[in-house]
């Protein structure tokens, strides 16, 4: 299938009417392609437009209420949090009716258009999210209750462990004000084309996948994923896969660090 | 200010992508403004495709929810959250009504139904409809000048849930009819997300 057959599909698979094969067609198709991904995705942001057009009108305020305590449910509140949670819950019925049924419309409308504005500058939000993944980089680095673990190569484990130049390793930080996670990682080897360094929190079962990146000269600054907060972590490693990452390591760790 | 007021405005300072973030260290009060930020808009699209109060609250707790649980499931890399938001709901609306008996299938509404139905709630304060009916002008104004034929198909598309073929049968009209309609109809919706828009970047 090429681009101009692709195309003529668009604009019916953002409004949700092309067949099954269609999508499909259309989703294998815009994998691979920038050009008609880019063109999907103005369809896709003027399909979002029709869902302007119909009459905004604000939810019972008893629903808002419901939600909060279903997701509130068999969650850790934080202590700093739990004294204003409690005392803003009764309180919520009341300030959607202050905040009004035109208010909560017009500021659908602002903060929706505000968003089709900055998509139609995509590259600058792809640079902005690349300035703010450094930003963060520091930040870990910084933060005054950075801990750190070192990550060892896990191939020569039978031997002592060589500090010769060649030997991969790396330093694991981590900051729980922050709450994100950073590997800076040296002597990585080169990998062939396809192929990827992926990096991982270990857990009492599956590991769980946490970003993969290609090192430039063998190091890299890898912010790590977030990890979803029910799991905890008990290390952190980095395997080889192929390009786009695995569900699970493929291979044996490449450099690892336990959490004590 | 009190706390509570201090920490609202925090939350309301910030944007949908680092609201989202906040979900992963599972901040409640990050969850709250998400919802008080788009929950009319999935509200009133889910209400407007399946049409029934009951079923569209129901609908609106369960795509939060699944924010909540599966904060993941949001890719920053393929674009912004409220567009993402406004897929995610719709799609969900359109499997819930093909999920029903077709019978309860429904006509869009037509223009004038919706002229009827929409702005009760926005009459009623005449300084916020200014700022609002502004940039909404804009988006009505562009799906005015898409002739009927072509806003008929894709509104039946987006809203009802059809398919080309499953339009193209319940019109009478062939296919290549159905799908000529909707891309004109989408060029033209195309064009109101240019420059004007722009414009109204504060």
């Amino acid at each position: 299938v090429n681009c101009e057959q692709i195309r003529e599909t668009l604009d019916a698979y953002a409004v949700g009417a092309a067949a099954p094969t269609e999508a499909k067609a259309v989703e294998e198709h815009v994998a691979g392609c920038i050009g008609c991904w880019d063109e999907l995705k103005k369809s896709q942001r003027a399909a979002g437009l029709l869902a302007l057009s119909s009459s905004i009108q604000p939810p019972p305020p008893r629903l808002g209420e419901r939600l909060m305590t279903a997701a509130g449910v068999g969650e850790r509140r934080r202590l700093s949090l739990s004294g204003l949670f409690s005392g803003r819950s009764a309180g919520w019925p009341a300030a959607a009716g202050a905040f009004g049924l035109a208010g909560a419309a017009a500021l659908v409308f602002a903060v929706f258009l505000q968003a089709q504005v900055d998509d139609l500058q995509q590259d600058r939000d792809l640079l902005r999210s690349e300035v703010t993944n450094q930003g963060s980089i520091i930040g870990v680095a910084t933060a005054s209750d950075v801990r750190t673990v070192s990550m060892v190569s896990t191939a020569s484990d039978t031997q002592p462990a060589a500090t010769g130049a060649s030997e991969p390793w790396g330093e694991y930080l981590w900051s729980r004000s922050h709450g994100k996670g950073v590997i800076f990682c040296h002597n990585l080897p080169d990998l062939p084309e396809g192929e990827v360094y992926q990096a991982w929190y270990a857990t009492e079962t599956e590991p769980v996948a946490a970003g993969t990146f290609t090192p430039e000269d063998g190091g890299c600054h890898h912010l790590m994923q977030p990890i979803v907060a029910d799991i905890s972590a008990t290390g952190v490693g980095l395997s080889r896969e192929k390009s786009g990452g695995s569900q699970r390591p493929t291979g044996r760790w490449l450099i690892f660090a336990p959490f004590d | 200010m009190t706390d509570v007021s201090q920490q609202e405005a925090f939350y309301k300072a910030l944007d949908d992508e680092e609201l989202m973030e906040r979900l992963f260290h599972r901040d409640l009060e990050a969850f709250r403004a998400l919802y008080e930020r788009y929950g009319s808009l999935v509200y009133s699209t889910c209400l407007r495709i399946v049409r029934d109060a009951q079923i569209a609250e129901d609908m609106v707790q369960e795509i939060f929810l699944r924010i909540w649980r599966k904060p993941e499931s949001y890719l920053p890399q393929r674009g912004r959250f409220v567009t993402w938001l406004t897929s995610v709901t719709r799609n969900r609306a359109v499997d819930e009504i093909r999920s029903r008996n077709r019978r309860f299938r429904h006509e869009t509404a037509s223009p004038e139904e919706q002229e009827r139905e929409v702005p009760a709630a926005e009459r009623m304060d005449p300084a916020l409809t200014a700022e609002l009916s502004d940039q909404r002008r804009l988006i009505l104004a562009a799906l005015e000048e898409i002739p009927r034929e072509q806003r008929e198909v894709i509104e039946l598309a987006y809203f009802g849930g059809f398919t080309q073929q499953e339009i193209s049968e319940r019109l009478s009209q062939p296919l290549g009819t159905v799908k000529t309609r909707i891309r004109l109809g989408m060029q033209k919706l195309r064009g109101a997300l240019t420059p004007e828009f722009k414009l109204e970047e504060r």
